[in-house]
């Protein structure tokens, strides 16, 4: 099957019931483009040996090549989304690939960038289910022929305590299952709202970079950083600033001298997501 | 005979200023530096000599050019500036 995400095609082949099942789940919305030509084929193997039987296990394939060792066959999914990060951050040298969570609202889009453990995927689920729509949880797509950032509106990956947050959070969310005992621990991914998927050809404007970093029992809280020292976090938070070079620096610069730019500290999510609103007005 | 520098050719850094901070991106090693005013007035004199020099400029010439002082401590610290430069490859030592 060829789906549309966002400005990419991916070919995707299922090797178990499960995966396919969660597979479809989380991608049931996206465009089918069985004629269009693919930028990245995914196959979701199993390995033709004893252990099929006994532990049985899926390998990753990228044009047919596996990259990576063996997952076990029970986590497929999460196996597929992180390889296709990683397809995406070592292919896509068309885009300046951001490190970060980007969201749009009024046709101007907060990029935030963050290392694991800042709350950056919970943050931006939530953000996701409060009139923030998402472009994606994992990469700003910052577009180096049309200047503008390109969403990949795909599941957004919740980890641990995360997971039971979002439920509470959000109610009407729909999550996946959960696969426990990952390198991450419990992993469950939440479907991208429909609109996200239905809008995902309208691209935007990076308006603010917006650094979070969850810090338990504080006040949500913006404070403004100088804009050199963006660039450089900014910078060091992408997949291909090294590859692109002087048009990776060049996007940097337009990035950040078109944006606001502040460090978000927060406990509660209402509250981060308020602070983040008011930049809007 | 004193020690001088000489830019890198044409092209090879890229600068951006935010707000009296500097950002200057190597385009031969890859590498972005982020430059204080003093530094990047440093980088700029240098970058200021006429197309096709190869005499350089001295650690002198750079304080009579970008600063209104001859103070010896402020002197070191440019030379240090300049030895760092040369080893990130912003700037070249002259050959003559």
């Amino acid at each position: 099957m060829r789906l549309a995400i966002g400005p990419l095609i991916v070919a995707v082949t299922g090797g178990s019931r499960s995966f396919d099942g969660t597979f479809t789940l989380m991608y049931g919305d996206f465009p089918v483009r069985q004629d269009a030509l693919a930028d990245f084929h995914v196959a979701m193997s199993r390995p033709n040996s004893a252990r099929r039987w006994l532990k049985p296990q899926v390998l990753f394939k990228l044009d047919n090549q596996s990259l990576f060792d063996p997952f076990p066959l029970d986590t497929a999914f999460p196996m597929f989304e992180w390889g296709l990060n990683w397809s995406i951050g070592q292919r896509a040298h068309q885009y300046l690939l951001l490190h970060a969570a980007t969201l749009e609202r009024g046709g101007r889009a907060v990029l935030m960038p963050a290392i694991p453990g800042s709350g950056k995927s919970t943050l931006c689920a939530a953000m996701a289910h409060r009139g923030w729509r998402l472009l994606s949880d994992e990469f700003g797509m910052f577009d180096l022929r049309r200047r503008c950032l390109a969403p990949v509106p795909r599941p957004v990956a919740l980890k641990n305590e995360s997971i039971a947050i979002m439920r509470s959070f959000a109610p009407e969310a729909l999550l996946g299952p959960e696969f426990p005992k990952t390198r991450k621990g419990t992993i469950a991914h939440l479907r991208a709202p429909r609109d996200a998927v239905l809008r995902m050809d309208e691209t935007s404007y990076p308006a603010w970079v917006v650094f979070p970093r969850f810090s338990p029992d504080t006040p949500a809280g913006l404070r403004p950083i100088p804009k050199a020292h963006a660039f450089l976090r900014l910078a060091h938070n992408s997949f291909n600033y090294d590859v692109t070079g002087a048009e990776g620096f060049k996007a940097v610069a337009e990035i950040v001298r078109a944006c606001e730019c502040f460090e978000l500290r927060f406990s509660n999510l209402d509250q981060a997501i308020a602070k983040l609103d008011d930049l809007i007005a | 005979m004193s020690r001088a520098w000489l830019a890198q050719p044409s092209g090879v850094l890229l600068w951006e200023e935010f707000d009296g901070q500097f950002v200057v991106f190597n385009v031969a090693s890859g590498r972005t530096h982020l430059l204080n005013e003093a530094a990047a007035a440093v980088l700029r004199a240098i970058a200021e000599l006429p197309s096709g020099s190869t005499s350089g400029y001295s650690v002198d010439q750079i304080m009579r050019r970008s600063f209104a002082t001859d103070d010896p401590g402020w002197a070191q610290h440019v030379t240090r500036i300049l030895h760092e430069f040369e080893s990130e490859g912003l700037v070249c030592l002259s050959q003559t």
